[in-house]
């Protein structure tokens, strides 16, 4: 049962080396320099052995030293370069088919993972080529061994057999490890995490405990928090004692056997000196890629959990955009919600709601918080998908409706607008599909009263904004957002709350904006001022997520005791 | 708020100028294990000798003395050593665990004797990262700064006495290769710092406006522009990838002029070593030991430079630590006080956080003996100023405050606040049981004396319905509990602690009725032959005031009887008359 289990996550999470371009060759071009490397590194011995030996009279060695050596830099220097490349290749495509992916999700899976994707896509990603590196690490790993064992061979026979003793050694050794420094990790994060929580805990009653002249007490307390830290200090120090013993011995042990074996074999003259040297040498290489085969497992562990929430998002499905219609084909008429059910999780939010938001009318949308306003704009935006019921646009069902064509038609100008860092024109022209000329976004910035302010900004249109407009005013921001829709000329308009948490003057120039824009648009406003009465020519009211009237202003007033209520309290 | 006036401001400028000045308090300040400290010096002397002494063996092994006396010694030496580098690394964690420990302890006593003025602008909550990460600066110090850079001189200068002695032609071109590598470590850490921190920039603003995309993904549903936000993906990670790899160019570069100058020391030394050799100049083990000093000589030269560019970190967390340290405690001496009773007046007390907004301006009132006063005002009138002034967290500007006819600023401050307690809907809860927490602040408190409080403050029965009643374990800030049972619980703990004066900061907030009128039943039977201050903020209280103090913009606006005040007032009378002020 676990077992299945945990391949299936293993077959997720390398599943995401299917949905991007990898750079192969030049994985391959670093396997091969790895290769090479080491072949170099091996090649180079017995000239530095030479040397290390005094055995000098040859020119030629001294020179295939120099040469070797030269060699040796050069082609480790080389190897670095196809792996930087390919590493930086596969982040960057990781990174595009993610945001390809992300923008394309539903509104629901968006908003459950939220800004989590921000951190997976700039820093997760980057992780992923570090499998691949642990893949070609153990690769030529095992070409180094075998290509030292047989250096060793050549040597000596007789000695050969200290490899499979090592594998063995090292095999226990770090299972040795593996185990202790779990242990180790575990007590060390638990320690740490307690001392913390204490100290938090404490300290932020500071001035109760100065109110309460209890400082001796707290100091005491204090001081056993700390004293439990420093024993599992202690403890860690001591497993990593027992770790170092028997994982930072093994190359002295080795080095002993290699001087009480070799010595009297040099000294019956079966090897030379030299050879002797080059063996310890060759002994050393094999150890060392030796011991970073079993890294391949424990990087494959750590690869698996920093990889974990990229393959969940990208096991999402994203939303369905061509559908068996085009908006252009689709006759305009009404909007009409028939028995629309939506729930968040278990939640209901919009249940059996059932209206029609007529064409080329102001439609106002009230009801109290939480009555479900604003999922039912994310409905008619078809970010949400109805669990139940029907949306239609005049006779055709929505949902077989193009999506973008229909996203298009609308356009949404919010509470809080959204604008992002980049300048005035970009901030407008966002939305528009093709070239725009200044004249037009003038027009525009014009008929949303907000071409004053924008020429009196320092770079007038090309002034940067900041980070949702931080760097404009409230009302600025909004004017912003409406010469947007302006330009974007939309046969429908949803405006939520547009005006809300404006001073007077900004609320007069806003709405002055909002009246030009709604100018025989079909308009959906969400209003908590009952004044917007006046403008609606149609009203709905939403009472915990139901639709509790319908129909025009005296109607709807005649029919629902919440607007009733809404407008008595707002007198 | 304005952050002139911080303590810790003044020191931060301070500490631009004299960094190893301040160093040096810390290690003074700190009791460090010395003996542990002197034993992993030895250690690390020990080591680097063996491994010199390996070197040597191991040389003159290869240089043709292949005697069984020889192979004995180079074993031996073997062992020795890699047990020798067991116990230090043991050692050195020994240390780095005991001198954390031994600076927490300090910080974190610091931390409490913090005046309140230092807090202003800081929430205490941040001590927490500095007395947990932070202290860890002095090991630090000791271990990846101080003794390895003491070793790697050792190492450098005995290795070159050493070889020195075979050759001084082949050392002197080990020296002359030290200016090279140190101007280029130098050259590199420049550029390398530069570029970094152009790059480092470039890299965060462009993973910021990827973040804002992201963000921005309803906005491109909304306007359907999802092409376009993927093409703007594309064109910031393609950016993001150059950036990347000009960064692994420059490593490159500097990987290949390190790795250059290795090379041509190398080479001319060998060069210059196999001709000496072959003219007979030095001798085959002479040259041998040469050849394995001298990779040993400049790895000492790179850890000298590796380790000096450790500073800059342990630079960072010093300061951090050493504002805190040489923030003034507060003054805590004074004259004892075992007992403390009276009026509590005050007279012309002035007080401001900061200089352009006194909060307080020339208060005078009394809270008399054997009496419950109200303490009323509008939110910002100065209400828990003036309670932070009587507890002596601040110190007045202008004026006295006595109690019992002496001024409180000349008492022992600890004493002092013994007689005093406090009740608010922020009491103090921690992990702990029951009975830990309300007997906290008290000794040997026995079960009766804990009980009668207990009955005393209507909270012995909720307790006794607890699992394990008074050895229930409370969880952190005490959330498993009711608001209503922890302000009970607060009340049980003032009332064992036999404090003289009580203040309750708004005992019956959140409150049902029924709730409320029994809390003023307990609190009126407290209230008996003690001094009671009662901060309010609903009338539901006033029941348990006999007079009231009415504070507006930082002056008393009236003080008397509740009769008297009412008149008085016409903030008490709008507080009586509706149900809630509204702060």
């Amino acid at each position: 049962m676990n077992n299945t289990k945990d391949r299936g996550m293993w077959k997720r999470t390398f599943g995401i080396y299917t949905k991007f371009r990898i750079p192969w060759l030049l994985y391959l071009f670093q396997t091969g320099l790895g290769i090479v490397s080491t072949k170099v590194a091996l090649m180079y011995v017995p000239y530095e052995t030479s040397l290390k030996t005094g055995n000098v009279s040859d020119p030629a060695i001294v020179l295939g030293y120099v040469l070797f050596l030269l060699l040796a830099t050069g082609v480790q220097i080389a190897g670095s370069i196809p792996s930087f490349y390919a590493n930086n290749q596969v982040s960057r495509n990781l990174q595009n088919t993610m945001i390809r992916h992300a923008v394309r999700l539903p509104m629901t899976d968006y908003e459950e993972s939220g800004t989590a994707i921000v951190s997976w896509i700039t820093q997760d990603a980057p992780f992923a080529s570090g499998l691949i590196t642990s893949v070609i690490g153990f690769i030529t790993g095992i070409a180094a061994t075998i290509m030292s064992v047989r250096q060793m061979g050549a040597i000596d026979m007789t000695m050969v057999w200290l490899v499979p003793v090592i594998v063995i050694y090292i095999l226990f050794a770090t299972w040795l490890e593996g185990k202790l420094m779990f242990l180790r990790e575990r007590r060390g994060r638990r320690a740490s995490s307690e001392l913390t929580a204490y100290m938090a805990e404490h300290l932020s009653f500071l001035v109760q405990i100065r109110q309460m002249g209890t400082h001796r007490e707290e100091l005491e307390r204090g001081r056993a928090a700390i004293q439990d830290n420093y024993k599992a200090d202690i403890y860690m120090a001591v497993l990593t004692l027992v770790n170092n013993v028997f994982n930072g011995s093994l190359t002295t042990v080795m080095s002993i056997l290699i001087f009480v074996l070799g010595v009297p074999k040099v000294n019956d003259g079966t090897i030379t000196l030299q050879e002797l040297a080059a063996f310890q040498s060759y002994i050393l290489i094999a150890y060392q890629s030796l011991s970073s085969l079993p890294g391949l497992y424990t990087s494959l562990m750590y690869y698996n959990g920093q990889l974990f929430y990229i393959a969940g998002l990208l096991d999402k499905k994203p939303e369905v955009y061509e559908r068996s219609r085009e908006m252009a084909e689709v006759p305009a008429g009404d909007i009409t919600f028939s028995d629309v059910s939506f729930a968040y999780g278990d939640r209901p939010v919009i249940e059996n709601a059932s209206f029609t938001i007529p064409r080329g009318k102001t439609t106002l949308l009230v009801g109290p918080n939480g009555s479900g306003k604003s999922t039912l704009f994310k409905l008619i935006e078809r970010f949400y998908v109805p669990a139940s019921g029907k949306i239609c646009l005049g006779d055709v069902p929505a949902e077989e409706i193009s999506l973008s064509g229909w996203r298009r038609n609308f356009a949404y100008v919010l509470q809080d607008p959204q604008l992002f860092d980049g300048t005035v024109r970009e901030n407008i022209v966002y939305g528009m599909d093709r070239e725009v000329s200044d004249e037009e976004v003038e027009k525009a910035a014009a008929l949303a009263c907000a071409d004053e302010f924008i020429k009196e900004l320092p770079e007038g249109y090309g002034f940067v904004i900041g980070e949702n407009g931080s760097r404009l005013s409230a009302g600025q921001r909004q004017r912003l957002a409406i010469a947007r829709a302006v330009l974007l000329d939309p046969p429908c308009l949803l405006l939520d709350e547009a005006t809300c948490n404006m001073d007077v003057l900004s609320e007069q120039q806003v709405s002055a904006a909002l009246r030009g824009l709604m100018n025989g648009r079909t308009t959906v406003m969400i209003s908590h001022d009952m004044e917007a009465l006046s403008d609606a020519d149609h009203v709905i009211v939403l009472a915990d997520g139901r639709v509790e009237a319908e129909g025009t202003r005296e109607e709807a007033v005649e029919r629902s005791a919440m607007l009733r209520r809404l407008i008595a309290a707002s007198e | 708020m304005a952050r002139q006036d911080r303590p810790s401001d003044q020191l931060y400028i301070r500490s631009r100028k004299g960094i190893w000045g301040r160093f040096a308090k810390l290690f003074i300040r700190c009791r460090l294990p010395w003996l542990w400290l002197a034993l992993y010096v030895f250690l690390e002397f020990g080591t680097l000798n063996l491994g010199l002494s390996e070197t040597d063996y191991t040389a003159q092994l290869f240089a043709g003395d292949t005697s069984a006396g020889l192979v004995f010694r180079l074993v031996a030496v073997l062992i020795i050593n890699a047990l020798a580098s067991h116990m230090k690394v043991f050692v050195r964690e020994l240390v780095s665990a005991r001198s954390t420990r031994s600076m927490r302890t300090v910080l974190f006593d610091k931390v409490l004797h913090l005046p309140m003025t230092y807090f202003q602008d800081e929430n205490p909550r941040d001590a927490v990262y500095r007395i947990v990460q932070n202290a860890k600066v002095i090991d630090n110090t000791l271990i990846f700064f101080v003794v390895p850079i003491v070793m790697a001189l050792y190492k450098s200068a005995n290795i070159f006495v050493r070889i020195f002695r075979y050759d001084w032609r082949l050392s002197a071109i080990l020296i002359a290769f030290i200016p090279l590598q140190l101007l280029m470590a130098f050259l590199f850490g420049r550029i390398n710092y530069a570029v970094n921190e152009r790059e480092t920039a470039i890299r965060s603003r462009l993973t910021e406006r990827l973040a804002e995309l992201v963000t921005n993904i309803p906005l491109a549903k909304a306007f359907a522009r999802e092409d376009r936000e993927e093409a703007v993906g594309a064109d910031l990670t393609e950016r993001l990838y150059k950036v990347s790899i000009r960064g692994s160019w420059l490593d490159q570069l500097k990987d290949l002029t390190q790795t250059g100058i290795n090379l041509v020391q190398a080479v001319i030394m060998v060069l210059v070593g196999t001709s000496l050799l072959r003219n007979g100049e030095i001798n085959t083990r002479g040259w041998v030991t040469f050849y394995l000093f001298s990779s040993l000589f400049t790895g000492a030269i790179y850890e000298l430079i590796m380790y000096w560019n450790n500073v800059k970190t342990i630079q960072g967390s010093a300061e951090k630590v050493a504002d805190i340290m040489e923030a003034p405690s507060e003054n805590e001496e004074g004259d004892p006080c075992p007992a403390l009773s009276g009026d509590i007046v005050l007279s012309e007390v002035a007080f401001s956080y900061h200089e352009e907004a006194p909060v307080l301006t020339g208060v005078s009132c009394t809270f008399p003996d054997n009496a419950v006063t109200a303490l009323l005002g509008a939110s910002g009138s100065g209400k828990t100023t003036l309670v932070n002034l009587l507890l002596r967290l601040y110190e007045p500007e202008g004026g006295a405050i006595t109690a019992g006819g002496s001024d409180i600023s000349r008492f022992a401050l600890a004493e002092y606040r013994k007689h005093f307690a406090m009740v608010s809907q922020n009491a103090m809860f921690f992990t702990g049981t029951v009975r830990e927490n309300v007997c906290y602040g008290q000794t040997d408190v026995a079960g009766e004396r804990l009980e009668k409080a207990l009955r005393g403050a209507g909270a012995w029965e909720f307790v006794q319905a607890l699992p394990q009643g008074v050895d229930t374990e409370l969880t952190e800030y005490g959330q498993n509990l009711s608001g209503g049972q922890r302000q009970r619980l607060a009340v049980a703990r003032a009332l064992l602690s036999d404090a003289h004066y009580l203040i309750l900061d708004e005992p019956v907030a959140a409150m049902d009725a029924i709730a409320t009128a029994e809390l003023v039943e307990i609190l009126r039977k407290a209230a008996e032959g003690r001094c009671l201050i009662v901060i309010a903020h609903t009338k539901a209280v006033l029941p348990l005031c006999s007079r009231a103090v009415i504070l507006s913009e930082g002056r008393v606006e009236a003080e008397g009887s509740l009769d008297e005040v009412q008149k008085a007032s016409a903030f008490m009378q709008a507080f009586a008359g509706e149900e809630a002020v509204h702060e």
